[in-house]
């Protein structure tokens, strides 16, 4: 956590909510009568009320399936939509009556849009945000170059957007949402199509962010390596709704069903495979085993007892399983709707 | 106040740049345009080596009144080409990128994006003025002031009829027809037009504030005909930030949905 | 214009017959096409309508003006309904040199020619159902608004009908030239600018807003000279006379530029197939 920092509130929804009117397109609307037909509208709930708090310097993960609501909510936080019913503050603001004053505080970046002007020189671009956000010129610059040299981005700057890689790419289109030092920071699914390095790049800058200079980090992904390594606190969305809201350990333990036991032996064990209810075991090499341990069957700590006594253990590891399945786990879990918080 | 002048000067520079990375079909745009327009000023010199006058009105008068218009569209979608593609744009939802920045959403949206072609048209006007018309230094600067208030005429109508996209998804299409029909009764003589027709020239089509008034002007300088048009230029302003401002607020209610769905 | 092994040896007719149900099919297809979207035909005449009003403001106030009843042997209501006819055949025009210019471009051309179907074949069906379904169309608009603005005139059916062969004609003229200038891609670099150049010397040079008896005396011995004048002030100056005098010089025209641009475009179309499969796509 940031030094220095106040249990300040970045982010505040109280009863938030959003409907919308979709055209029913249950009965079809035959031929010439489509021209002055009107649809009959159907009420759909994009968003229940919700209520949560997201203090500074948090590194919050906005987790759903699609259509739950993640896009809804972000769209609403950053002042594009109006809510049905309910307040929400941001820095202190009401994004949708003061989308001005809120602009000079967010940034957003999206994965899958580029916000950088693709034919110019990533500089150029800069520039554009310099005058867009009415920035001193001679701070901005030396902001510019600051970021630069954090990211990594020396010789990127003057090459066409275009002829960028999309790791590269993104890297830039951080740095030039940072330009104007905003407070808090939207991601949405910013390690989309980057590989494994970008990735791993891409999220320690994030990471970063939120930990040196305190800000406010709001990330919509998909993936669980973005989860697990930038963010400290999960709220997961499921159907309009909130079905978890905590921290990312929580997330794991109260969802995780299953431990791997991973031994490595100091001598080879050639014995039977030790057979408990509620273990899958599994022989890799004589020297290195696996168990799957069903924890709501037999705790782990009972089966890691047993395995002392028979093997001889040089080394263990107890992994839990990946943020994939612990999700997949929650949507299955909130469809039986019930929610953890 | 500076602040926006330096804000649009830096998209209008950054569009040029864009438009220069991509020289041959920039050159080819402009070309295009020149030789549409030109082949609008040969018919007319057709039609007038064979009429040499109707009612009075000759050849050099319809030069003049393509000279204004050809500058004024061509200004108008070179420097603010993204008031002529805010419908598509607001039916694909690109609006949600300027709502969270700082600038006004408008203006924001109308200087991002500039059409080419437009100079081809600045280009063929001012030459058209330059040479056919054989003006006079005083001339020459009624008529930079004059296209200058027609293109903002050209941008608040196009502003106008593009917002229609805030309530029907055939906005697209509805503000090509809309904006062709401007071009066109803005480019024909004022008299042909009496009655209803002129009256909907001076107020839901401005062809009348675009052209005629400018053209007049240029003829005979009226100080009673200038408030007129200046105050036709308010107007026109007026509807077209209203006109979005009302559509904005639409979309960001969400009541959009049954097109962006 | 496909291969032609593989197909039994069934010689010339066989392979016309065979390209005949090949453009019907294509042309069945996108007239099913053109009508799901009325709507956005319909909002298409209203810049017909437009351009037809102010047409005939400035055509009434000339024939005033002149204080004749006839200029250039036309009334004012012939005028009127030659200008119908005229943007009937030109706002009906089908822009699909670009589709052809973006297939050379990406190559995709390459596929297209080893789908069973002959690439011409299939873009002439669909030319066609477009073409007729707007033409059809902006008759009825500019019918309407002529009924109502000069009211009927006589016309004849014999030259009705031989007016609307013409046209026909004329619209396949239109698509060689087009075809042409689309497959201009592989030589030049641009070939939007020529396309408009094609669009815009057609209009003025074939009589579209002035009929070529009223232009001056020595733009118009040019404009006959051209095929241009044959597509659109042709077939719609003989709907409006009273006789056939004309009709022999019309087709002879015609059909020497459709032979002429027919063949320089089959030529052309042979040297693009060959540096397409050459090179591989």
């Amino acid at each position: 956590m940031a030094t220095g920092m106040r249990s300040e509130i970045a982010v505040s929804l109280q009863g938030l909510s959003r409907t919308f009117e979709r055209p029913d397109l249950g009965v079809p609307i035959r031929g010439l009568r489509r021209l002055w037909t009107r649809r009959p509208t159907v009420e759909a709930v994009a968003l229940h009320p919700t209520t949560f708090h997201v203090n500074a310097g948090e590194s919050v993960a906005f987790i759903g399936p699609n259509g739950a609501g993640k896009s809804t909510t972000i769209k609403i936080l950053t002042g594009i939509l109006h809510p049905t019913a309910g307040m929400a503050t941001v820095r202190g603001h009401v994004p949708w009556l003061d989308r001005d004053a809120l602009s000079r505080e967010i940034a957003t970046v999206f994965g899958q849009k580029s916000q950088l002007w693709y034919h110019l020189p990533a500089r150029d671009s800069f520039t554009l945000l310099t005058r867009i956000h009415d920035l001193d010129a001679d701070l901005a610059r030396r902001r510019a170059a600051a970021l630069c040299e954090r990211f990594g981005l020396d010789g990127l700057l003057d090459r066409p957007v275009r002829t960028l890689s999309l790791g590269e790419r993104m890297r830039c289109e951080v740095a030039a949402a940072l330009l104007h030092s905003p407070r808090i920071l939207f991601l949405d699914e910013p390690t989309i199509g980057l590989d494994v390095i970008a990735r791993q790049e891409l999220r320690s800058i994030i990471r970063e962010l939120n930990q040196r200079d305190g800000v406010t980090v709001f990330l919509t992904s998909h993936d669980a390596g973005d989860v697990e390594r930038v963010c400290d606190r999960a709220i997961v969305i499921h159907t309009g709704r909130v079905v978890f809201d905590g921290s990312i350990e929580t997330l794991r333990r109260d969802f995780v069903r299953r431990k791997t036991i991973s031994l490595e032996l100091s001598s080879p064990f050639t014995g039977e495979s030790p057979i408990m209810s509620g273990v899958v075991s599994t022989q890799l090499t004589p020297m290195r085993w696996q168990f799957q341990v069903d924890t709501t069957v037999v705790p782990a700590e009972t089966v890691l007892a047993g395995l002392i006594g028979r093997m001889q253990i040089a080394d263990l590891t107890i992994t839990d399983p990946p943020m994939e399945d612990v999700i997949a786990a929650i949507y299955g879990q909130a469809s039986s709707s019930e929610v953890v918080s | 106040m500076m602040n926006v002048v330096r804000f649009t000067g830096a998209y209008v520079w950054a569009n040029l740049r864009i438009a220069l990375a991509y020289r041959a079909a920039f050159f080819s745009a402009v070309l295009g345009m020149v030789i549409n327009d030109a082949i609008w000023v040969v018919f007319w010199w057709l039609f007038f080596t064979r009429f040499p006058s109707v009612d009075g009105y000759g050849f050099r008068d319809i030069v003049i009144v393509w000279s204004i218009c050809a500058t004024a569209f061509g200004l108008a979608v070179g420097l603010a080409g993204g008031a002529f593609t805010l419908a598509s744009r607001i039916a694909r939802g690109e609006l949600d990128f300027y709502l969270v920045l700082p600038k006004p959403v408008i203006l924001h949206l109308v200087v991002s994006r500039m059409d080419t072609s437009g100079w081809g048209d600045a280009l063929f006007g001012v030459a058209v003025f330059a040479f056919l018309a054989s003006p006079t230094p005083m001339d020459a600067v009624a008529f930079v002031g004059l296209s200058l208030i027609a293109t903002t005429i050209v941008v608040s109508y196009a502003i106008a009829v593009n917002s229609l996209a805030f309530w029907t998804g055939r906005a697209e299409t509805l503000s090509d027809q809309l904006i062709f029909g401007l071009i066109t009764f803005a480019t024909y003589p004022e008299k042909l037009f009496t009655g209803a027709v002129k009256v909907v020239l001076y107020t839901v089509v401005p062809a009348g504030f675009v052209a005629y008034i400018p053209v007049s002007l240029l003829h005979e300088w009226d100080w009673g005909w200038a408030l007129v048009l200046l105050a036709g230029t308010i107007g026109s302003i007026s509807v077209a930030v209203t006109t979005f401002t009302v559509g904005l607020r639409r979309y960001q209610s969400g009541n959009l949905t049954a097109m962006r769905a | 214009m496909t291969s032609v092994r593989g197909r039994g040896g069934r010689g010339v007719v066989g392979i016309a017959a065979y390209r005949m149900r090949v453009i019907q099919a294509y042309f069945v297809v996108h007239l099913r096409d053109q009508m799901a979207y009325l709507g956005e035909v319909a909002l298409g005449g209203i810049i017909l309508a437009v351009l037809l009003f102010v047409l005939t403001q400035l055509w009434q106030a000339t024939f005033r003006f002149q204080g004749a009843d006839t200029l250039g042997g036309y009334t004012l209501a012939q005028v009127i309904w030659y200008l119908v006819l005229t943007e009937a055949f030109i706002t009906s025009r089908v822009a699909f040199a670009r589709k052809i210019d973006t297939d050379v471009r990406t190559g995709d051309l390459a596929y297209a020619l080893v789908r069973p179907g002959g690439y011409v074949s299939a873009h002439f069906g669909a030319y066609l159902a477009e073409r007729l379904v707007r033409f059809a169309f902006a008759l009825l608009v500019g019918g309407v608004f002529a009924l109502l603005s000069v009211g009927p005139i006589p016309v004849g059916p014999v030259p009705l009908l031989v007016g609307l062969a013409a046209s026909l004609v004329a619209m396949l003229l239109d698509f060689v030239m087009v075809l042409g200038i689309g497959l201009g891609a592989f030589w030049i670099e641009d070939t939007s600018s020529i396309y408009l150049i094609y669009t815009r010397v057609s209009m003025i040079l074939g009589g579209l807003l002035i009929p070529i008896d009223l232009f001056p005396d020595t733009v118009g011995a040019i404009a006959r000279a051209l095929p241009f004048a044959a597509m659109i002030h042709g077939p719609a100056r003989l709907v409006l006379s009273s006789g056939l005098a004309d009709v022999s010089g019309l087709f002879t025209m015609l059909g020497g530029s459709l032979a002429l641009a027919g063949g320089l475009v089959w030529w052309e179309y042979g040297v693009a197939r060959r540096r397409v499969t050459a090179q591989g796509g």
